[in-house]
């Protein structure tokens, strides 16, 4: 049965061609694109791990910036652009968010901001990088993380290192 | 409750430098669509899909929350808790599912019922907040775990879209350095939000055109007033400038605006616009 449908249309297109053969013809078609607004968001460094030293002891402060810090990369193809949120939602914080710092370095779009000074996380949505036009190709933001008053974070008595951890979430939205 | 250990303790336990990343599985995930804007009859149910894409090497676990966010004059958006603003769409929203694991490579869709009653705000607005994280999370040992939320905005309105009241209420310049920031000041005497676009033309005291360029596109609520900034960077010679704003709220009629500043300026003007 598909066969046969197969043949019939082949023949009716060779009809068509041999019929503009003889008497010159034209027509337009009208091709839509229903574009939706949409985003994709990529968070590349799912985690990071800041391992002070003795000079970070010493500062009392441990940091990752620029290149090493954490990576989120972003696009979207609204034309009012996109935001980008940070924030800790976790109930009982490891790292306590006074203690926990983000910025960006990565400049900001056209018509948008950044977050470009050290501020503490907290567990509302803080906007960290916009743009006011869309983002048609993928837009790496770094985000710059400091931990501060680490003599507060014990080494328990087990072998290794002792983890604190928290859980940031970023947020890409459009308006 | 945090004792304070011995320091050499922790430097025994830190000695290496503050630099690691780890090879655990990314997070890359789409939305689609990021925003609908719907116009529905009061009453009346409507249901719309989202499609959730992981495109990631590995399997991920999706929660969908709701949101109300709002905007203030210079168009900075800020997620608010659902339910906390006068317009939310808080309890007039359904997801499902809400909670669900999307393979590699694979999507997922989500239902969204949503209603609109016949009192109250005439427009409202939310954003559905999908969270993505790893299936199997890891711990960095001293730091951050990120996870991805992408945002879907709906806009609900029982006003047709054809209906825009746009008003521009000021035009401003303020000098930047050797630039000039034009702002077009637009409020929304309506009951439905719409979205504004536009030009602004600068010609000096002869009528020759200068400089020019495009507003920003956004949106205008209900009820509010936003601010639209272009930077004119152009080299301007001292001299009268008038300033034309060209603005398209989507409506059949294009809304122009018109100003006038001094350059170098003395200081800030502030002009009320006058609409030809």
């Amino acid at each position: 049965m598909k066969r046969f449908t197969l043949v019939l249309a082949v023949l009716l297109v060779g009809t068509l061609a041999a019929t503009s053969g003889f008497a010159a013809s034209s027509g337009t078609s009208a091709v839509t694109l229903a574009a939706s607004a949409n985003e994709v968001l990529q968070i590349i460094d799912n985690t990071l791990t800041l391992t002070p030293n003795a000079t970070d002891y010493a500062n009392d402060y441990v940091e990752l910036t620029g290149a090493s810090g954490l990576r989120v990369r972003l696009k979207s193809n609204s034309t009012t652009g996109v935001v980008l949120f940070v924030k800790c939602t976790d109930a009982s914080p490891q790292i306590a968010l006074a203690d926990f710092l983000v910025r960006t370095g990565t400049a900001a779009g056209v018509g948008g901001s950044t977050l470009s000074s050290y501020t503490a996380v907290t567990a509302a949505d803080q906007a960290l990088w916009s743009t006011g036009v869309a983002q048609t190709t993928f837009q790496q933001v770094r985000t710059d993380i400091r931990v501060q008053n680490l003599f507060a974070y014990p080494d328990a008595i087990t072998a290794g290192t002792t983890s604190y951890t928290d859980n940031l979430t970023f947020t890409a939205i459009s308006q | 409750m945090r004792a304070l250990a011995s320091p050499l303790l922790l430097l025994g336990a830190a000695a290496m430098m503050a630099a690691a990343r780890p090879a655990f599985p990314e997070v890359l995930a789409q939305v689609v669509p990021a925003k609908y804007n719907l116009t529905v009859r009061p009453g009346e149910v409507t249901v719309r899909e989202v499609e959730i894409a992981n495109q990631g090497d590995a399997p991920v676990v999706v929660r969908v929350t709701w949101s109300d966010w709002t905007m203030d004059e210079q168009g900075n958006l800020a997620l608010e808790p659902a339910g906390s603003t006068p317009q939310s769409l808080a309890g007039l929203v359904e997801v499902e599912p809400s909670e669900f694991s999307v393979g590699p490579g694979e999507s997922a869709q989500v239902r969204v019922t949503l209603r609109l009653p016949a009192d109250g705000p005439a427009t409202r607005w939310g954003a559905m907040l999908s969270e993505v994280r790893p299936a199997s999370p890891k711990s960095p040992a001293l730091g951050p775990r990120a996870t991805a939320q992408l945002g879907t905005t709906f806009y609900l309105s029982r006003i047709p879209a054809e209906i825009v009241n746009a008003d521009v209420v000021g035009m401003r310049f303020r000098p930047r350095g050797d630039s000039v920031a034009v702002s077009v000041e637009v409020r929304n005497a309506g009951e439905r939000h719409y979205y504004l676009g536009g030009h602004i033309a600068v010609a000096d005291s002869t009528g020759q055109a200068v400089a020019g360029g495009d507003l920003p596109n956004g949106i205008v609520l209900p009820g509010r007033t936003r601010s639209f900034e272009w930077l004119c960077t152009a080299r301007l010679a001292p001299g009268r400038y008038s300033v034309s704003a060209t603005l398209d709220t989507g409506g059949p009629e294009l809304t122009v605006a018109e100003g006038k500043f001094l350059w170098p300026a003395r200081r800030e003007r502030n002009l009320a616009a006058r609409q030809p």
